[in-house]
């Protein structure tokens, strides 16, 4: 599997869950939500944005290199 | 102070969980993915690099013969003796397998440099993205359990609350979660008496009307989002209200009287009207929050649904109101 495959994967994954994460939050607003927030959910929108980030770099690397190894 | 817990669809809770747990297996295999996709191009590498560096030997070596077989043509000259003159063989075939050596040598060279260049630029881009990966990894592997399991655990208290909740009570609230504590996990366990300032009144069962229900927030939109009942089932539950369980609470009925009943009429609970009744007014009443003149939804989207398609006007509901 290519990484742009693995790259538009994880990114549609992450649309499905952020699309209910924003969807639970209308329905669930109190401290105990806010803490989840704070101490789960702010650090996994740091981390899969960034690890997105690093496979596309990774791939955009990779795809020039076997363009321009012989 | 203690806040009020405020969440308004258990199965919202559920499918995030549900949502979550998902995402961190499609993570988990993504890592797994580009990790194989990554240890195949630095293995392509690695090959590449090989090929080129023994390619460079080998064409090296052929400079060496080409420059030595051009060295014997060009001793091959001698001088005649009776002339004197000079003979020098041009040697140009020699010549130019020298230079065709040096060229395909250049070439495997710049081929080995280019290899190099590469290897080290994707070296330092994995090298960037191992961190990323390894943090991620680390992140699916410690954070995601305990944030499923942890909903999961928020999910059980709303359940238990709902199912073991009063039917009416004095100050009677929602469930209130202790306010966090810093530092560590959320999981504030579901307890009883929200503070003065800021608790919910239950209003005990009201019939409301559901031209003034918000369901715009309903994760219902279709009979397929039904799981735990049929729509036709809970239609059938509905007409059961209306024919004949409404009329008979309005008059003073209590479960117990729709007890006798099915057993008179020889019904268990999954088809009697005792079901109906703890549906409707009993431990599984639907619950709304009232604010203003509206009505938001605590638990019930589905019967609301159902309610609606059915042109029913408006139904039993026990009604949370703020403390004034």
């Amino acid at each position: 599997m290519s990484l742009n495959v693995i790259h538009n994967q994880l990114q549609q994954a992450w649309q499905q869950l952020d699309q209910q994460w924003q969807k639970t939050t209308a329905l669930w607003d109190d401290p105990v939500r806010w803490r989840f927030e704070q101490d789960f959910w702010r650090g996994l929108e740091r981390q899969v944005p960034a690890t997105l980030q690093a496979i596309e770099r990774l791939a955009q690397v990779i795809a020039q290199a076997r363009q321009n190894v012989h | 102070m203690s806040l009020s817990a405020r969440v308004r669809s258990v199965q919202a809770l559920e499918e995030l969980k549900s949502a979550l747990a998902r995402f961190g297996i499609e993570a988990q295999t993504a890592l797994h993915a580009a990790r194989q996709e990554l240890l195949c191009t630095e293995e392509c590498l690695r090959q590449r690099l090989a090929y080129w560096q023994a390619e460079v030997q080998r064409r090296q070596e052929e400079v060496r013969l080409a420059e030595a077989t051009l060295a014997r043509c060009r001793a091959a000259g001698y001088r005649d003796p009776r002339t004197s003159a000079s003979y020098t063989p041009p040697c140009i075939a020699e010549q130019q397998a020298v230079q065709q050596a040096y060229a395909r040598l250049q070439k495997a060279q710049e081929e080995l440099n280019n290899v190099r260049r590469w290897k080290y630029l994707v070296d330092e881009a994995a090298s960037a993205y191992s961190l990323q990966a390894e943090q991620m990894s680390r992140f699916l592997s410690t954070d995601f359990p305990n944030a499923t399991a942890f909903l999961g655990e928020k999910v059980r208290e709303l359940q238990a609350y709902l199912t073991a909740a009063p039917p009416t009570g004095t100050g009677g609230a929602f469930p209130v979660s202790p306010a966090p504590t810093a530092g560590t996990t959320p999981g504030g366990t579901a307890s009883a008496g929200a503070g003065p300032s800021c608790g919910w009144v239950d209003t005990g069962i009201q019939m409301v009307s559901l031209d003034q229900v918000d369901l715009s927030d309903s994760p219902v939109a279709d009979t397929g989002d039904f799981h735990k009942v049929t729509a036709q089932e809970m239609q059938e539950g509905l007409r059961k209200l209306q024919d004949v369980v409404a009329p008979a609470v309005a008059q003073g009925a209590d479960g117990a009287y729709f007890s006798r009943l099915d057993a008179a009429q020889g019904l268990d609970y999954a088809h009697g009207y005792r079901r109906i009744y703890d549906a409707f007014y009993g431990q599984d009443c639907i619950r709304l929050d009232k604010v203003g003149d509206r009505y938001l939804v605590f638990n019930g989207y589905h019967r609301l649904f159902v309610a609606r398609q059915l042109g029913i006007q408006s139904l039993p509901a026990r009604v949370m109101a703020p403390r004034p």
